[in-house]
């Protein structure tokens, strides 16, 4: 095709703008059931649009399918025919088959349209008499060559169109003639004038006059900007934003009229960056009105009935993120219609009404934002899950017998879960759900699931605002900080005084540590920085043994100082590192805290180094490396030291009746032991209690600038309440809908304990039950249940 | 030279000129930005010897290059403190870089024809240029004599395009 490429680009996405608009109006005739006739005259005009300059562009495929199209509006549009089933449905297969054919729109000339073209055209004339003889001989060839000779551009083409010309003259003349490239209003205006009854040419150009007001002013509310542009824009919000913050730590010997002009500079500039970040945010609506259709074509396929409802369309995400969670989306829409939604027929065995429901609902919460997929179905099925796991050779039967209901639910996120044979036989979900997964993970969301068997099940995704921006932790090593995102972080360990030379052993040329029942292989920040070549075992041995060396010295000097009556302090920090299945702990001078950073991609010229996946300005205005830890790994030549989880397997197996669970131990001021399941916790913060506020009855404490609902165990089981002592700690659960966490006034243990579950020695709502946990009894709580207990609305459960 | 220089040999050329390690040094001022002060380098480990790091100009992350260490002047007083100023260029010249210099000095107007061809072998040459011969390829494209020293010319396009090689080489 000889066209000017830029005519072409802003042709395409002129018409995706035009299909999008069109899939609009069919939606609302899908939900409503009708459709009036400005919404007719729109869809005509759009399409028409469309065509004009498909036919310019010789775009033969689009142009041929976009007229048929259009004739079969303008008989509807002028009433000759009616507005039925079918024919919604082939118009709407024709605009997918457009969406498509704009995906690649060089090679759209080769797409086969003639069929849909037959369709059209036998419809357009099936209904009504009249139509026939001015709108279905209508040759659907010619319009594009007529065109395309008017406006003689592609001359190329001339000689194989001209072919096509002489055949099918006299159908088109009187529409064609406006200019094609012209905005649609105009050609609309006229071919009524050319075609139309009397009666309906009154009515058309009036009702056209006044959508293109609508329209023209539609279009002066949007401007193109390139995203560089915006990039940049931010780029320098960020760094008024440092003028500013240098600006305020002077404020200190300012006067007063001097501080009040930096207060409204801080705000505007706050502003100004919030308004930045927004440009190049869009409303996930973008994203979701596609299901509505594709939620449709699967209910007639699955010959189920299902409604669909969003919610949240209007909360805005990075255009990447958008992008990004497109396929996840798709594929949970699809598992909802498929495998969660029930027959007809069974929904109302069941006592259900016959339509199905599917929701997607999008909201803001602690600055992520979350996507809930949620159907109203069969749920999912543990036993199910249970046999096809073992089947699969996925778990051993003791391991399942030991898993919670919850684990098991999530067992359909392992790889070798999904497979074809899965997605026949399981009546439940599961199918592709690990690629939903790393999908979702691999920009930095989280998803997770909940089911009750008999009434749906909700997939629950966790999304950061954009990708530009991630959070992350600051390290320091030598002089210098660096990064690490908190993608690749699992926990930090600080060893103190003797723990520090004592805990870290030697195995083989390696430094490893002892993290609970696992061997953790270790890498020093400094070493790896230090040296330019690949770690081999002579320079791991190298490293070991002087650190080894240090260490005794430390242990020397310890033992004489705490003989001389005093005792030196020593700390060492580690962060633990996951990169794919490998884990290490990275070992670092200091740790400063969680920065949110700015990612920026490494200068040509230094992007080969293995250890740094970008760079970033901190707060300060120093630059940062960004760590990368599958390269870190690399350059330490990190193998898995193995032993730790074949240990914990069997010690797993031990005892009958048991379970092996990841708690976290805290006692409340009495003398009683509490635990909560690790992974229910999101993070722990030690808080001064003099931060809490109270609020009427209930009390709260700023996080991160975000005020949080303190709630205390007290409030919600019969325990002894707290002492209130200076520091305290607060637990922050995941998949909280409102931001909340647990006071507890001191933290015990963390760890992997043997559980063996008492049900009946304790019962309270919001206690899972007791167990004996280093031969203590422990009350195990249940934080969702709690909090549901506390206020019943804070919590973002299956209501 | 390359062809740009070529076929404007005769009109006249806006040096924009610095100092390191008491040379004096020119390149073209067309693709020089700005010039600003060398603070706070975060080092980039691993990086090619001649690589500083990097620095923060208003939000923008820059690549700052010491053309010492890439000469070999260094190898006698490391400990010396490095330069005082960084001279920033354009966008259009490579990724955003920069390199370290001790002084910025005039925009000094040479005669393209004044600039010799170091390449062409002159057998007057100085014994920095020979040096600078052995050290680098591409980068010094030609001397120009001034009133009262010599001129080394630098082409920018060609400081990065030779590193990002040799941290190849090096892999």
């Amino acid at each position: 095709m000889e066209t000017d490429n830029d005519i072409l680009a802003e042709y395409v996405e002129e018409s995706r703008e035009h299909l999008i608009h069109i899939e609009e109006i069919f939606e609302i005739l899908q939900k409503t059931g009708e459709i009036s006739l400005s919404s007719i005259n729109e869809l005509f005009r759009a399409i028409h649009t469309i065509k004009g300059s498909a036919g310019f562009l010789g775009l033969t495929s689009i142009g041929t399918l976009t007229h048929a199209m259009e004739s079969l509006l303008d008989s509807l549009r002028e009433g000759r025919l009616s507005v039925t089933q079918p024919i919604s449905d082939t118009l709407m297969e024709g605009t997918d088959r457009l969406s498509e054919m704009f995906e690649d729109v060089n090679k759209s000339n080769t797409v086969n349209v003639s069929e849909l073209v037959t369709t059209l055209k036998a419809l357009n004339s099936g209904d009504t008499p009249a139509a026939v003889p001015a709108a279905a001989p209508a040759p659907q060839a010619p319009p594009e060559p007529v065109e395309q000779r008017s406006v003689a551009d592609v001359l190329s083409q001339f000689p194989e169109l001209a072919a096509f010309v002489p055949q099918e003259p006299a159908a088109e003349p009187p529409p064609v003639a406006p200019a094609p490239p012209a905005p649609a209003p105009k050609p609309v205006a006229e071919k009524p004038a050319a075609k139309a009854p009397a009666q309906a040419k009154a009515e058309a150009p009036a009702q056209t006059n006044s959508q293109d007001n609508k329209d023209s002013s539609k279009h002066e509310e949007f401007l193109r900007i390139k995203v560089d542009l915006l990039d940049r824009l931010m780029m320098l919000a960020g760094e008024l934003v440092l003028v500013r913050n240098q600006q305020l730590m002077h404020l200190e010997q300012a006067d007063a009229t001097l501080r009040s002009i930096t207060q409204s500079l801080d705000s505007v500039t706050t502003e100004l960056q919030e308004t930045i970040m927004r440009t190049r945010m869009q409303p996930i609506g973008t994203v979701f009105s596609r299901f509505s259709r594709m939620v449709r074509d699967l209910s007639r396929k699955l010959n189920k009935k299902i409604d669909f409802e969003t919610k949240g369309d209007e909360v805005e995400l990075d255009k990447n993120v958008l992008e990004a969670i497109g396929d996840p989306l798709t594929h949970l829409v699809r598992n909802a219609c498929d495998h969660g939604v029930e027959k007809p027929e069974d929904r109302l065995a069941a006592g259900k009404s016959e339509a199905g429901m599917v929701t997607l609902c999008a909201y803001h919460e602690s600055g992520q934002i979350h996507v809930d997929i949620k159907d109203n179905g069969k749920g999912m099925n543990r036993d199910v899950i249970r046999r096809k796991v073992l089947e699969k050779g996925l778990k051993t039967e003791d391991e399942l017998a030991r898993m919670s209901e919850q684990d098991l639910l999530n067992l359909v996120f392992l790889p070798g879960f999904s497979t074809a044979a899965v997605l026949t036989d399981v009546s439940g979900r599961g199918v592709g759900m690990d690629v939903v997964k790393t999908g979702v993970e691999k920009f930095g969301g989280s998803v997770s699931l909940t089911s009750i068997e008999g009434e749906g099940s909700v997939v629950k995704l966790r999304l950061p605002l954009t990708l530009a921006i991630i959070p992350s932790l600051i390290v320091q090593s030598g002089n210098e900080r660096f990064a690490i995102p908190q993608v690749n972080l699992e926990e930090l360990v600080c060893l103190y005084d003797k723990d520090a030379f004592t805990r870290i052993e030697c195995a083989g040329a390696r430094e490893v540590f002892r993290l609970r029942d696992t061997l953790l292989p270790m890498v020093r920040l400094r070493e790896a920085l230090a040296r330019e070549k690949m770690f081999d075992e002579d320079a791991l041995s190298e490293v070991t043994e002087q650190n080894s060396e240090a260490r005794q010295e430390m242990a020397e000097k310890y033992k004489e100082a705490e003989e001389g009556g005093h005792t030196i302090h020593y700390s060492l920090n580690f962060a633990v590192l996951r990169s794919g299945n490998l884990r290490f702990g990275l070992i670092i001078d200091r740790i400063h805290g969680s920065e949110e950073i700015v990612v920026k991609p490494m200068h040509r010229a230094v992007k080969g180094i293995p250890l740094y996946s970008g760079a970033t300005v901190l707060g300060d205005g120093k630059v940062a490396m960004i760590l990368d830890a599958t390269g870190l790994a690399r350059h330490y030549n990190v193998r898995d030291v193995g032993g730790g989880k074949d240990g914990k397997k069997q010690k797993a197996k031990t005892e009958e009746g048991t379970e092996l669970r990841s708690l976290l131990l805290f006692s409340n001021g009495g003398s009683e032991q509490f635990g909560v399941s690790m992974q229910d916790v999101k993070r722990v913060e030690a808080i001064e209690t003099a931060a809490i506020e109270r609020v009427g009855s209930q009390e709260y404490i700023t996080l991160d600038g975000i005020s949080t609902r303190v709630v205390r165990l007290e409030d919600g089981l019969r325990v002894q309440g707290s002492s209130q002592p200076e520091n305290m700690f607060f637990l922050i659960p995941q998949n909280a809908r409102k931001p909340y966490g647990l006071l507890v006034e001191k933290l015990i243990d963390s760890g992997h304990y043997e559980v063996k579950l008492n049900k009946e020695s304790y019962q309270a709502e919001g206690v899972e039950g007791t167990a004996l946990i280093k031969k203590k009894m422990t009350v195990l709580v249940n934080l969702e249940q709690l909090m549901h207990l506390v206020d019943g609305m804070w919590y973002g459960g299956q209501a | 030279m390359n062809e740009d220089e070529e076929a404007s040999l005769n009109s006249t050329m806006q040096m924009c000129t610095f100092r390191m390690s008491s040379r004096l040094f020119g390149v073209n001022i067309l693709d020089v930005k700005e010039v600003n002060e060398n603070t706070n380098v975060t080092p980039i480990y691993h990086a090619p010897p001649d690589i500083c790091g990097y620095i923060n100009i208003r939000g923008q992350i820059l690549l700052v290059v010491n053309l010492r260490e890439t000469f070999g002047f260094d190898q006698r007083h490391k400990t010396e403190a490095v330069g005082g100023k960084v001279v920033v260029f354009k966008s259009g010249v490579d990724e955003p870089f920069g390199i370290l210099v001790d002084e910025v000095c005039d925009v000094v107007s040479v005669e393209q024809n004044r600039i010799v061809d170091r390449r062409a072998g002159d057998p007057n040459t100085s014994d920095a240029v020979r040096e600078l011969r052995r050290a680098k390829d591409g980068i010094v494209v030609g001397v120009c004599p001034l009133d009262r020293e010599l001129l080394l010319v630098l082409n920018a396009r060609h400081i990065l395009g030779r590193q990002s090689v040799k941290s190849l080489e090096s892999k």
